[in-house]
């Protein structure tokens, strides 16, 4: 009896958190920002509680939740790695605006005119190609367009657009392409047998281990299947003149409306977004690409630089006013 | 010090089976049996004394202190009592020794030693019940009971898992114990010899309903109730119809003896019947069994539906038909009879 | 007698308290979660239950559930069973140790298993999950069947075999320990199909079909996202009537288990002679214990090695470089593993022990009750809670912060957990002389005293069995870490998402030692006081 009452105190006090602290949900891999903002958090001498997306349910994940708290918001900051979701939580009324000094120098293409929300650090659409399979460059593809040409029937893949940044990606070229042009594009693909895999990982792994040719995937899985010293190599899609672009997808960071502890979460901010941040995650594995011009980019070459490629001009807050209506169409056309 | 158990008019219903109502008296320092055949409710009304059940009615008294009525139901522990359970029921996890020291608090290691000696168990002070022998479990169970000086002594058939050998030993054991310090004692069991080693006084019981009680001796030299003869005494109960011209046995019709006595049985002790191949006036009987006796011999026979036993001089071949006689004068007693209650004494 | 009484309640007090935690940690959540399929955003319709019929996806789902369940068992039957008549049985070589090691994979994550597997072969499509979750689950049968084939006496087997020839009697035999064998199955179904990580893992892998509980956890990913009432609330609605099946079947198993006859001393049943299929037949448990324990083990090792990069090959140095990676990365989430199935088997046991001693002394329905968090899959229940202390109108009162506490993640494991201890320990319960504890009742110590000393202690290897059960399973849960923000922070989520971000290097590492403090903590008694381990079977 003694022994429950004891184990009931123990678990009270567990409970007992006190004055809430600040708490962060990060959708970037915690390998990458655990450290930061362990960091972070020492410098600044509080105690951040971190909450981390699983791959099961990828920033989606983290989206919902922050929609589901709106009321009782649990989360000061939300650091997300797919901007259209965090654009889609402003136009709810989720966000605080905060202009963080800090970012003063990020170029307002990647800002909130509203302060809603600061982008830094981006990852890139890009193809991913087995350099075994296919030697020769000039035989690589250049373009989503590649998806649904009968040369590569049946060989080459593309993330279910369902969540992360494929949702994003095909949202944008729904907005770039319009309905009509995007669904002739969608149609394409299915008649072309491409394999629509459950993520970027999976396409990245059908590509690095010689199932496939070639595969959209994202900068940060390209530069750690080349750190591991697999044979792949990265192509920047539709950068023929008149082209699309590559689409660029930056991390955002964002104040929750309510949330514990503002005050220190804006302290948090300016140091998620400092040149300093965008400098470590270009140098970290994940080779992110720094959106501020004289910040030193990744170290491999092959992911290319801000300046050094044609970015798709996306309009962010359209395709996030659209995200919600994607995310249901793909869900019929693409059931799990 | 010795306590009484009085019980009044206790009633225990449960589906499909009544006890009682039962009332029974057991001074201070008395040693009663309460007997009867499996079923008949020995264990209930043992289980009711001791406070492991509920009693639906009636009173229980230990000493001047009532210990279960309509408002009051004492635990086992608040009653100043022990019940030493049939085949032990010893704690699987503990040793002899710490069995008498953790039922009676404050009793030393030593001294749970030294009881332990008294039932031929020191050597066994470290053992776990495993690693006894039925006879040593059961004597532990009752040093268990005996540890923390209890008033009353409750035993639920304590030689029921004790071998032949040892039961001599345990009967010793008990006795001597339960006389040394002065204990009532209350002993439900079955079977006739162990009562009769146990107790000086008896209840019997039958079908849940009290049939008799009184002194052992008594009940075994004049047995009020056919059913007591049959249970105490082995006897042959045969059936009989009743009518204006006296009541009809298998060996005549007898006059009817006075008073309201329901359903009378001719009762036949063993020796009261002899058998004989010759053709005699009594009925015949079938020859079941043939064993010696000090002078002839005893034959188990087939008596219509019933067994009896009867001597013969002769050994009558099995399964050869015997003419029967009774030797004595025809007792008829009725089958049970609702029993007034009476004290047992000390 | 006022003080009688107190003590009378407080005696009470722990039985009452794990019939409350039942209540707060399971019935009251998953009464809300069914509460709500009925109440859509225009107040009380039934909109999600009609939706159920025309949705073709649940009953997709439900079909490839079934399906995915029913061959993993059977493969489980087949592996499980053989492995406990080959070590029990007969004269294999090795029997004797190779038998207690039938419950070895149960202490490997189901999750680390599809790791090993989609490490060396194509992993994708429906055989490779029901394979590797059929092994993960074999334990089950193996070590019920064990059990069964213990209990029957030999001298029964000698008379039917003497009386009616050797196929009979095998028959005879088996009917002997179908209900071992049946309870063994049923927990192995249950587990398959209420198994969220394992089918989602080898989704990423490029699987193209999925289970309810994917489902559920699918839908649940994008529950503010995109989604109408119906489609969010339509694999809820699916799952509770096929979980309050799951909960009925569990029931049954285990009251077929706790009903098997424990015959006490019985005659061992005679060996069977394999002959000429002697060493052979080693193939069978060898083949078992190296696909349930051996091949997860081999691919952690080669991951520690370095196999996962191609710029060196694979060295001690590398695995130096992994163990420094994983401390730096992954220590701090395997220290709160540890931690966090340490409190939760304490709290499992602490809570089992009343509803034991209630369920196996005076209410066994109550086994029912208890039974019920088992059928729920983990992912359900975790939902169901987080919805609850969230913003249920009830459970939120527990306070703003309680459901982002690791006491609350400590809370929810337990209610997942607690069938298995309380049910083990019901059945200990039932096999102890009901006369003894009576004795106790005369004994003239308080209640509690009597209470530690005479329920309590006898039960203790069971209580022990019983925590290093929950243990293991607390330290190799996967679903609800994933749905539980307070358990996110454990080491098998971690590796989870880690192995998908390709750091398989360290997540080998912390892998391996989690399944080292797995193994460890069941051997610690065994070394320090000689306890046999097959008691923990």
């Amino acid at each position: 009896m003694r022994s429950l009452l004891a184990l009931g105190l123990l678990f009270a006090t567990a409970a007992c958190t006190g004055e809430a602290a600040p708490t962060i949900y990060v959708a970037l891999d915690e390998q990458f920002s655990r450290p930061l903002l362990d960091r972070f958090a020492q410098e600044l001498g509080v105690d951040l509680v971190q909450r981390h997306d699983t791959e099961a349910s990828k920033t989606v994940g983290l989206v919902s939740s922050l929609l589901e708290e709106r009321n009782n918001p649990r989360a000061s900051i939300f650091w997300c790695n797919e901007l259209a979701q965090v654009v889609h939580l402003g136009q709810q009324g989720l966000l605080l605006p905060y202009a963080s000094p800090a970012a003063a120098d990020m170029p307002a293409t990647w800002r909130d005119p509203d302060g809603l929300w600061t982008g830094f650090a981006a990852r890139a659409r890009i193809l991913i190609v087995n350099t075994e399979l296919l030697p020769d460059p000039a035989t690589w593809p250049t373009s989503y367009r590649d998806l649904v040409d009968p040369k590569w029937k049946g060989k080459c893949a593309v993330a279910k657009p369902l969540t992360g940044t494929t949702l994003t990606h095909f949202a944008a070229l729904r907005v770039q392409l319009g309905d009509a042009a995007f669904g002739t594009f969608v149609d394409g693909m299915f008649e072309n047998d491409v394999q629509f895999l459950q993520g970027n990982g999976a396409t990245m792994k059908a590509v690095r281990d010689g199932r496939l040719p070639w595969a959209f995937t994202d900068t940060d899985d390209y530069h750690i299947a080349k750190m591991k010293g697999h044979q792949v190599a990265c192509v920047f899609p539709d950068q023929e003149p008149g082209g699309l672009g590559t689409l660029l997808i930056p991390n955002a960071v964002a104040l929750i409306r309510g949330g514990p502890a503002p005050d220190v979460a804006k302290q948090l901010i300016d140091r998620i977004v400092s040149r300093e941040t965008e400098a470590l995650l270009a140098a970290a594995d994940g080779a992110q690409i720094p959106l501020r011009t004289g910040v030193a980019g990744p170290k491999d070459p092959a992911v290319k630089q801000l300046g050094e490629f044609r970015a798709m001009a996306w309009d962010v807050s359209k395709t996030a006013e659209n995200l919600a209506r994607c995310s249901a169409d793909f869900h019929q056309r693409w059931p799990k | 010090m010795s306590l009484s158990v009085t019980v009044a008019d206790l009633r225990v219903q449960r589906p499909g089976f009544t006890l009682g109502p039962l009332s029974f008296a057991v001074p201070a320092g008395g040693r009663l049996a309460i007997v009867g055949p499996s079923g008949c409710g020995t264990t209930t009304l043992l289980r009711c004394l001791a406070g492991l059940d509920r009693a639906s009615a009636g009173t229980i008294r230990v000493g001047d202190r009532i210990v279960a009525d309509a408002h009051t139901h004492a635990a086992p522990d608040r009653r100043g009592l022990q019940l030493v359970f049939q085949d032990g029921a010893l704690w699987p996890h503990m040793t002899a020794a710490a069995h008498l020291t953790f039922a009676a608090p404050g009793l030393s290691r030593d001294a749970a030693v030294a009881l332990l000696a008294r039932g031929g168990l020191q050597a066994h002070a470290d053992k776990k019940p495993a690693q006894l022998s039925g006879g040593e479990a059961q004597r532990l169970g009752l040093l268990r009971a005996l540890a923390p000086d209890p008033s009353v002594l409750l035993l639920d058939e304590p030689l029921r898992s004790v071998d032949v050998h040892q039961r001599d030993a345990m009967v010793l054991l008990l006795r001597t114990l339960a006389d040394e310090r002065k204990l009532t004692t209350i002993l439900v069991t079955h079977d006739r010899d162990e009562a009769l080693a146990l107790a000086t006084d008896l209840v019997v019981l039958h079908e849940g309903q009290l049939v008799e009680q009184g002194p052992a001796l008594r009940l075994l030299q004049q047995p009020a109730c056919a059913f007591t003869a049959a249970f105490l005494l082995g006897a042959s109960c045969l059936p009989t119809t009743t009518s204006a011209a006296g009541v009809a046995t298998p060996f005549g019709t007898f006059a009817r003896p006075s008073g309201e006595l329901g359903d009378l049985r001719l009762v036949i002790l063993p020796g009261e019947l002899r058998a004989e191949a010759a053709p005699g006036s009594g009925p015949t009987a079938r020859v079941l069994t043939v064993a010696p006796g000090k002078a002839g011999f005893t034959l188990r026979l087939a008596l219509g539906d019933h067994l009896v036993s009867a001597h013969c001089d002769t050994a009558l071949p099995i399964g050869s038909t015997a003419h029967v006689a009774l030797t004595t004068a025809p007792r008829l007693l009725p089958w049970q009879r609702r029993a007034t209650p009476a004290t047992v004494q000390p | 007698m006022q003080n009688r009484a107190r003590t009378d309640l407080l005696s009470k007090a722990p039985l009452w308290l794990a019939l409350l935690f039942l209540a707060i940690f399971v019935l009251l959540p998953m009464l809300q979660l069914a509460g709500q399929t009925c109440f859509g955003p225009d107040g009380f319709t039934l909109r999600a239950w009609s939706a159920l019929f025309d949705d073709e996806a649940i009953a997709t789902q439900v079909a490839a559930t079934l399906q995915l369940g029913g061959a993993a068992t059977a493969l489980s039957l087949l592996l499980g069973g053989g492995h406990a008549w080959l070590t029990t049985r007969t004269d294999l070589p090795g029997g004797g140790w190779l038998g207690p090691l039938g419950i070895a994979p149960l202490v490997v994550p189901p999750i680390f298993v599809a790791m090993g597997f989609a490490d060396l072969f194509p992993a994708e499509g429906f055989w490779p999950c029901a394979i590797l979750l059929g092994v993960a689950h074999a334990p089950f049968v193996a070590v019920l069947a064990a059990r069964g084939l213990r209990a029957v006496d030999g001298r029964a087997y000698e008379a039917a075999l003497l009386l009616r020839g050797r196929a009979r009697a095998e028959r005879w035999l088996l009917r002997a320990i179908a209900p071992e064998l049946l309870a063994g199955c049923l927990l192995a179904f249950l587990f398959t199909v209420a198994d969220h990580g394992v089918p989602e893992f080898l989704t990423v892998k490029g699987k193209t079909w999925h289970t309810y509980a994917e489902g559920i956890f699918g839908r649940w990913t994008r529950r503010a996202v995109g989604t109408t009432f119906e489609e969010l609330q339509s694999p809820i609605v699916a799952a509770l009537p096929f979980l309050a099946c799951l909960g009925c079947l569990l029931w049954a198993a285990l009251r077929l288990r706790a009903a098997a006859p424990d015959r006490g001393v019985v005659t061992a049943l005679p060996v069977r002679r394999l002959g000429p299929w002697r060493w052979p037949a080693l193939l069978l448990p060898l083949g078992y214990l190296l696909a349930g324990v051996g091949l997860p083990v081999f691919v952690l090792l080669r991951w520690v090695l370095g196999s996962a990069q191609r710029l060196e090959p694979m060295s001690l140095d590398y695995a130096r470089q992994s163990f420094q990676k994983a401390i730096d990365q992954g220590l701090p989430d395997l220290l709160h593993s540890v931690w966090l199935a340490i409190a939760v088997a304490l709290l499992v046991v602490l809570l089992a022990v009343p509803l034991a001693r209630q369920s196996g002394r005076r209410w066994p329905l109550l086994d029912l009750v208890a039974a019920l968090p088992a059928a729920v899959p983990a992912i359900l229940l975790g939902i169901a809670l987080i919805r609850s202390f969230h913003d249920g109108p009830v459970l939120q009162r527990f306070g703003d912060r309680f459901d982002q506490s690791w006491a609350f993640a400590a809370c929810a494991y337990a209610a997942r957990f607690l069938p298995f201890a309380a049910l083990t320990l019901a059945s200990q319960v039932r096999r102890l002389p009901l006369a003894a504890e009576e004795a106790g009742r005369f004994v003239l110590r308080p209640p509690a005293s009597r209470a530690l000393r005479l329920h309590v202690l006898p039960l203790l290897p069971a209580v022990w069995s019983a925590w290093v059960l929950t243990f293991v399973l607390a330290l190799r849960e996967l679903d609800l870490a994933v749905v539980l923000p307070a358990a996110n922070a454990t080491a098998v989520r971690r590796l989870a998402n880690a192995v998908h971000f390709q750091h398989e290097d360290w997540s080998g590492v912390i892998a391996l030692l989690l399944l080292s403090v797995a193994v460890l903590v069941p051997l610690v008694p065994a070394l320090l006081f000689g306890r046999r381990l097959s008691s923990l079977s």
